[in-house]
């Protein structure tokens, strides 16, 4: 496909398929219509791989930009948005410049957390140079907001232990959720999944059992994560868990091919497989609403 | 005068997330180039920091001269699980 057509096939539709959480632990899909459901309150993109040139997506900027544009169409502005890392494809000033740039259209404030792609090379400080954590704190954080605990993780420091959030880490996250009540929803994210989705391909976190030891008490937790470019959700006691769909592009379902990596779908299939998500918290209870840019 | 004899360089090829050959087997001061064959990007990344590709793209390769005889455990920062060894000898020319 040429690159102009490639562009003007970028429309997006806006229709999508919710899926809620509900309180017993049971996902249940609902079509939604282009117009259709609340004001989110906020939205997640991941895995936009600027610089990635192959012919899974031959234009991933492009991609991207479609995804800030719904976004920024949207009537009533989500809170913040939340980029769940591989924000770019090598690390490359070049594409963190890219990414930043676009990123900074966005109406809506900017979340950004790092994933392995941002991190290798060199020069592992170029992350946080472009995307510097809040008020010079460490790459980890937390904020209360709308009577939720947000809180912001980072587990693909350890290149040998991919996903890995590390005992430092650990510790922080232990002392920063003592003092929030069990009845406060939490929502956590981070960019390799929590749990071992599929450890044969890399989607797992090692010590990740330990960060979902310190949620588990907790009424409500939402986990929302990257890295495997689909939607995937899971349910663990109280604690939901949801990757999200790439803006670049999609990668096989686990175990439906013999490794991961860039999965190359005709164009159409492409932008079925690529888009941003909205969240809604009904009653401290995500729900969730992909969206797919074609 | 006397010519070095250049060794010619063995090639790690980065096929379908593995390192081809896992095992390779060089002389000290043979160069080793590692070529990266996937659509997604890889690096050959030294289990003690020995050596570092950085990020390769799909048809990137970069090279590394041993220097030192010894086992070097090796992997990719991106995808942990594909691991490789390069496995240099004594010149004893």
């Amino acid at each position: 496909m040429r690159r102009d057509d490639f562009l003007s096939h970028l429309a997006w539709t806006g229709a999508g398929i919710a899926y809620a959480m509900s309180p017993h632990g049971l996902f249940t899909g609902r079509a939604v219509g282009a117009t259709g459901g609340d004001a989110p309150l906020f939205v997640q993109i991941s895995d936009s791989h600027i610089g990635f040139h192959q012919a899974a997506n031959p234009d991933v900027t492009a991609t991207l930009r479609a995804s800030v544009d719904a976004i920024n169409a949207l009537p009533v502005q989500p809170r913040f948005v939340v980029h769940t890392g591989d924000v770019t494809h090598l690390a490359k000033s070049e594409q963190f410049d890219t990414a930043k740039q676009l990123l900074g259209t966005l109406r809506a404030r900017t979340v950004v957390l790092p994933g392995e792609h941002d991190t290798i090379g060199a020069k592992p400080n170029a992350f946080a140079s472009f995307f510097a954590p809040p008020k010079g704190g460490a790459s980890w954080y937390s904020w209360d907001e709308a009577g939720a605990h947000f809180v912001a993780l980072v587990n693909v420091f350890d290149f040998e232990k991919m996903g890995l959030l590390g005992s430092e880490q650990l510790a922080w996250l232990e002392r920063d959720l003592r003092g929030v009540p069990t009845t406060t929803p939490v929502v956590a994210f981070a960019h390799v999944p929590l749990y071992a989705l599929y450890p044969e391909w890399g989607w797992t976190t090692e010590d990740g059992a330990k960060a979902l030891a310190l949620l588990a008490r907790f009424d409500r937790v939402t986990v929302l994560n990257g890295h495997i470019h689909q939607v995937i959700t899971h349910v663990e006691g109280n604690i939901r868990f949801a990757t999200a769909a790439a803006t670049a592009y999609p990668q096989p379902a686990p175990g439906t091919a013999p490794k991961p990596g860039p999965l190359t779908l005709p164009h159409d299939d492409l932008l079925r497989a690529i888009g941003y998500r909205r969240v809604t918290l009904n009653d401290g209870v995500a729900d969730l609403d992909d969206r797919k840019l074609g | 005068m006397i010519h070095a004899i250049a060794l010619a360089a063995a090639t790690v090829h980065i096929r379908n997330f593995a390192f081809v050959p896992s095992r390779l087997k060089v002389a000290v001061g043979q160069r080793v180039r590692f070529v990266n064959d996937d659509d997604d990007a890889h690096t050959a990344t030294s289990a003690t920091r020995a050596f570092d590709s950085g990020g390769l793209d799909t048809g990137d390769s970069w090279t590394h001269v041993f220097l030192k005889p010894g086992t070097y455990a090796y992997f990719c920062a991106l995808h942990p699980y594909m691991r490789g060894t390069v496995v240099v000898s004594a010149n004893k020319r």
